[in-house]
């Protein structure tokens, strides 16, 4: 049996006094899409971040494919991820095409192949070649979401990561959202762990739901279960009832 | 009592740390200058932003302070029959002393600021973190470049600074004060020694070093919010005023103590 791709062990993260993340286990199998729900302040993005090492754990381990991700060197690791920011987080000093092409232009791509690259990356999430030369303030939040999401995937990676990829935006630009970024976990075979607390994004995105409270995974099990899970957490999370386990106070 | 020192002993222990924190990251940020890769295209548009376009802000102030130099040097110099030297005074003020206090103070507003304020937005809205996850260092790709072109613009706008500074003593002079254009050139060029322009340049380096460094320093390191970048961009600025007038006394001390 295969190492999973990802694997947290009893992983913590304090900031002062707040314990944050409380010794998280979690495996995400090769090609495997986990969605981590809970509410707002319970530690989600914390949680991707001390994957990525955006943030250094206070202790457990981070694997990637059964190696300690400490032990790896940044680029081995990081080299294969796309990562979509809650606000996306392009380069406002940058237009679109040379954010889409960011990693493509910085290994030396000429940048003839590089922008007809990110103009081809763009029209797979929807964006029409006009877009490549805006700057990201020239774009619509929904827009910018999609230039974000085509620069997460534009060097094809093995892993992907979206941290909250719906906030702001409305139903039907999230439901857009969604599908794409299904559809590029399916193509490219990718692993992922997407953030979030739309019940939509779940049952759009996840293979496997994580409901993540009080710095603990409460519940873990597929995405077709979240209805029916018997789990108090997690039906008050999908009833979004303020009654129940999990407190509104944070 | 042992509440107040307990205080003042977390105030200093917290300071020390900053403080280290600090030296680590100018140590990290110079040794990135003989580490592989370097980005070309970053450096040529901090250059741009920092030495260019610092051009007008620095020209018209050098421009009014040599100006005003003359006319104080001239009335200063009149109560003991003394107002002959307004040429070389002018030009060793600007050069030594004016010409690169001035040009530092300037970038300090203008590139410290900006510098700080960018870094910080981009801290804020994770852009930074997007750099990381795109496996490109910030130290190499926003510190670096920002460093580097400082360093290398700001004795080239001290230069042009302590020109045009004496231009305006010049213009002053002649047009104001009845000097012989010809005899004020002549005095001042006479004047000025090679140690004079070479502090003028190391004066500029060190200055446009410490300009970028705390705008970096201050943008990479910033609170949260608006208000975290309202910190950052003020900190940045203060700092960078304070250890250009700092460095600039050791500075003449060195190249000027008897």
């Amino acid at each position: 049996m295969s190492a999973p791709a990802i694997e947290t062990r009893a992983l913590r993260k304090t900031f002062g006094d707040l314990r944050v993340l409380d010794g998280i286990d979690l495996a995400v199998a090769p090609g495997e899409s986990l969605v981590v729900i809970g509410g707002s302040g319970t530690g989600k993005s914390v949680l991707l971040k001390c994957i990525l090492g955006l943030l250094q754990p206070d202790g457990g381990t981070v694997r990637i494919e059964g190696r300690s991700r400490a032990a790896l060197a940044p680029r081995d690791f990081l080299d294969r991820v796309g990562m979509l920011f809650q606000g996306g987080a392009l380069f406002d000093s940058l237009p679109v095409w040379q954010n889409v092409a960011f990693r493509h232009l910085r290994d030396g791509m000429a940048r003839v192949e590089a922008r007809e690259r990110a103009i081809e990356t763009l029209g797979r999430v929807g964006l029409p070649p006009r877009t490549a030369d805006l700057y990201p303030a020239e774009l619509s939040g929904g827009m910018q979401k999609r230039a974000a999401l085509a620069r997460a995937i534009a060097a094809e990676p093995a892993f992907l990561f979206c941290d909250e990829p719906t906030a702001g935006l409305d139903p039907i630009l999230a439901g857009v959202i969604n599908r794409l970024i299904r559809d590029s976990v399916d193509r490219l075979g990718a692993t992922a762990i997407t953030i979030t607390h739309d019940l939509t994004t779940v049952r759009t995105v996840a293979d496997r739901v994580a409901l993540l409270d009080g710095g603990r995974i409460r519940w873990m099990g597929p995405a077709a279960a979240i209805d029916h899970s018997g789990d108090a957490h997690v039906e008050q999370f999908v009833a979004g009832s303020d009654r129940g386990p999990i407190s509104t106070l944070r | 009592m042992i509440a107040l020192l307990a205080r003042i002993g977390a105030w200093t222990l917290g300071g020390l740390a900053g403080l280290g924190r600090f030296a680590a990251f100018a140590g990290a940020a110079v040794t990135h200058l003989v580490r592989p890769p370097f980005y070309g295209r970053e450096l040529a548009v901090a250059l741009l932003q920092i030495g260019w376009l610092s051009l007008p802000v620095v020209g018209l102030t050098a421009l009014f302070t040599g100006g005003a130099l003359a006319l104080q040097i001239y009335a200063g110099g009149n109560r003991f029959g003394a107002e002959a030297v307004v040429p070389q005074i002018v030009a060793i003020g600007m050069v030594r002393e004016l010409g690169p206090v001035l040009v530092g103070l300037m970038v300090a507003a203008r590139v410290t600021s900006s510098i700080a304020a960018e870094l910080a937005t981009m801290r804020v809205t994770e852009q930074i973190d997007a750099l990381v996850t795109l496996s490109t260092d910030p130290m190499k790709y926003l510190v670096l470049p920002r460093l580097l072109a400082a360093t290398l613009a700001v004795p080239l706008l001290v230069g042009v600074g302590d020109l045009i500074g004496i231009l305006g003593g010049w213009i002053v002079g002649t047009g104001r004060l009845g000097f012989v254009s010809a005899a004020y050139l002549r005095n001042t060029l006479d004047f000025l020694e090679p140690l004079d322009w070479a502090s003028s340049f190391a004066k500029g380096a060190v200055f446009g070093f410490l300009a970028a460094l705390m705008g970096c320093w201050f943008g990479m390191t910033s609170g949260r919010g608006a208000m975290g970048v309202g910190r950052a961009t003020k900190g940045a600025v203060v700092a960078a005023a304070v250890a250009i007038l700092a460095a600039n006394l050791i500075l003449t001390e060195a190249f000027f103590s008897a």
